[in-house]
């Protein structure tokens, strides 16, 4: 399936000439999770990745669907 | 350790060591027991009985990072309970360095005079006349102030909104490049200021009488290990230095919370070209700056200088909640408008946030259409003609509402919401229906709470404990004097144990964590004690009604925790 993907703050460096309009689409296999999106980019656990998917917050362990569009950011706080 | 009280009906200052019952206090926490003490709740917000309060936090001018905010506060004319805001910039460490616990302002000038208040390296301060000032913007105000006084000093003051005791007039701060561009800005103590005949205070920065700390060697080692705890947090360490608080704009959106055109939607049609990652990028194209250090002692430099397409200074800091007031709200997605209106707001001293909300309620209500910037530029502008829209305005978006008739008034005891919609985030729904001060996100934000999936934004279970206890820390955080940006290392435990380390250095104490939580509660206590006797009931903590009867997509949900629920929330 494919996921389309939007990233932000400096997880946008995890993908060489990234254009955040476009963002960038995976290919993963069917019943792929959320925990593998987030390996495929390297995404280190240091980093804190966020998932949101429809407006909700994803857990590492959610299944993905075929089109769905995921922001991958960081962990933030009131300002 | 001392207070300066200043009698403006008579023009005079007294120096008066700090009384018993004020020691161990700072911040809010000093602020909202000297006027639960000293104010009677029902006296005219902007009478003579009324005081004015300046005071750093309880570890201002300490080595400890991140702690040099100045907690401002007063009866509040905009909400008429009791009202703290504080600021980042220099005056905070400046003034703890001096050893000044508090500075209050009491009385109120005769016949309209404007003064000055200035505090010399020595810690003498006196009041000038300053007549000449009248009218002033605060970025001209401050350069003629440091022409007049040198630059070795940090500024608080107020613009023509101040002057005008306009009910959403700002207290501006003076940064670390000495621009009036941090602020004060809620509850309306600019009104306050004004009210009393004080346009400015001129701190000198060289101090260097901070009070004693009792065990100097714990409280270096705690200090240490508390800067480690903030460098190696991904939200201080990442987020914040790249992108300031705008970083906010892209998972605030991303959860449907973000409220927009006047709180009728929750996603921003253009959040994209107003987001942190965007400004980060033009900001680097053009040679404006992210990674600012706007604040003394601060280690995390989240401010920014926003230019113009030829590099021309604009504004700073251009943060997250003005990108949502004067973006999301009005419909603008233009970032050089937004940053155009930043600076107007700071120049005329007035708060962004109620600004831009009063404008997206008379956008909402058919007077000019959303997304038009050159008309929200024109509004604000109104403000300082003194024009009869200008005052509506300045009061206010509670009084844009009630000029156009229009239902759709995003506030709470008179103050705007925040850049938080508490249909998608209810639990910010308790905080700014119960926070004594009105709504607002600094009394106890819960979006890192959602963030990293701890609570669900939509669902009513947990919201009232999660807010009570995000409302608790923050009267906490607010009286030690330490930034909200670098209050979020207390989640974890090095960062939670350096912290309560450090008071107890300072203090000479051996407070476990129950006594710093009970420390925030007896803080709130007294807050809610001054607006029950100011006349205000739990009534009125409640949100307007359409946030409990018009749904916000995309999740499409209305405030679904009860009238019950929420007054649960402070039954200590």
């Amino acid at each position: 399936m494919i996921i389309k993907v939007k990233l932000f703050s400096i997880l946008r460096n995890h993908v060489s000439g990234y254009d955040p309009e476009k963002g960038i689409d995976i290919e993963l296999a069917s019943h792929a999770r959320v925990s593998d999106v987030i390996h495929h980019l390297k995404i280190p656990a240091v980093q804190f990745p966020v998932v949101s998917c429809d407006g909700r917050i994803l857990q590492k362990s959610d299944p993905l669907s075929d089109g769905n569009v995921l922001h991958i950011f960081q962990p933030v706080a009131g300002g | 350790m001392r207070f300066l009280r200043v009698d403006m009906t008579h023009q005079q200052i007294a120096v008066e060591p700090v009384p018993k019952r004020y020691q161990g206090l700072g911040g809010r926490g000093l602020i909202s027991t000297l006027i639960n003490d000293e104010v009677p709740p029902l006296c005219d917000p902007m009478g003579p009985e009324n005081k004015l309060i300046f005071a750093p936090g309880l570890l201002g001018g300490t080595k400890l990072v991140n702690t040099s905010r100045i907690a401002v506060g007063a009866k509040s004319p905009l909400t008429g309970t009791i009202k703290e805001s504080n600021a980042g910039g220099t005056f905070g460490d400046a003034a703890g360095r001096l050893g000044i616990t508090a500075i209050i302002v009491e009385g109120q000038s005769r016949n309209n005079g404007l003064s000055t208040l200035k505090i010399d390296v020595d810690g003498i301060a006196q009041l000038i006349d300053s007549e000449d000032l009248k009218g002033m913007r605060t970025y001209a105000l401050v350069e003629h102030l440091f022409s007049r006084y040198g630059t070795q000093n940090a500024v608080m003051c107020i613009g023509p909104a101040g002057e005008q005791k306009l009910r959403a007039a700002s207290i501006q701060s003076t940064d670390t490049k000495g621009r009036p561009c941090r602020a004060a800005g809620r509850g309306g103590l600019g009104a306050v200021m004004g009210s009393k005949g004080l346009k400015a205070i001129v701190l000198d920065l060289r101090g260097d009488e901070a009070d004693a700390i009792v065990d100097p060697e714990g409280f270096a080692a705690a200090a240490k290990a508390f800067a480690q705890s903030v460098r190696s947090h991904p939200f201080s360490r990442d987020v914040m230095p790249k992108l300031g608080t705008a970083g906010l704009v892209a998972p605030v959106n991303s959860m449907g919370g973000f409220p927009s055109y006047n709180a009728t939607r929750g996603v921003f049609d253009g959040w994209e070209k107003i987001s942190g990652e965007y400004m980060s990028d033009l900001l680097a194209k053009r040679g404006g700056k992210t990674g600012h250090k706007g604040c003394a002692t601060c280690i995390i430099q989240c401010s920014n200088e926003f230019v113009d397409a030829g590099g021309k200074y604009v504004t700073s800091s251009l943060e997250y909640e003005t990108i949502w007031s004067m973006g999301g709200m009005t419909g603008i997605d233009d970032l050089d408008i937004i940053a155009r209106l930043d600076f107007l707001c700071d120049d005329l001293g007035v708060d962004t946030m109620s600004t831009g909300v009063g404008v997206s309620v008379a956008m909402d209500a058919g007077y000019k259409p959303f997304g038009d910037g050159q008309a929200a530029i024109e509004m604000v502008e109104e403000i300082a003609k003194g024009t009869s829209f200008g005052k509506m305005l300045g009061n206010g978006p509670e009084e844009v509402g009630r000029f156009f008739n229009h239902h759709r008034v995003p506030v709470v005891k008179g103050q705007s919401i925040s850049g938080y919609d508490p249909r998608a985030m209810q639990g910010n729904a308790v905080t700014y229906a119960t926070s004594p001060m009105g709504a607002d996100h600094t009394a106890g934000n819960l979006v890192s709470e959602y963030v990293t999936g701890k609570l669900d934004p939509l669902k009513t279970e947990g919201q009232v404990d999660a807010s009570r206890k995000s409302q608790i820390a923050m009267a906490v955080v607010d009286s030690i004097g330490l930034c909200v940006l670098a209050s979020t290392v207390l989640s974890t435990e090095q960062g939670s144990k350096a912290f309560i380390a450090a008071i107890n250095a300072k203090l000479g104490l051996e407070l476990k964590p129950e006594a710093i939580t009970e420390m925030g509660i007896k803080v709130i206590k007294a807050e809610l004690d001054f607006n029950r006797r100011a006349g205000f009931t739990n009534k009125d903590d409640r949100l307007p009604r359409f946030f409990y009867e018009e749904p916000l997509p995309p999740h499409n949900v209305v405030v679904q925790i009860s009238d019950e629920e929420m007054d649960k929330t402070f039954k200590f």
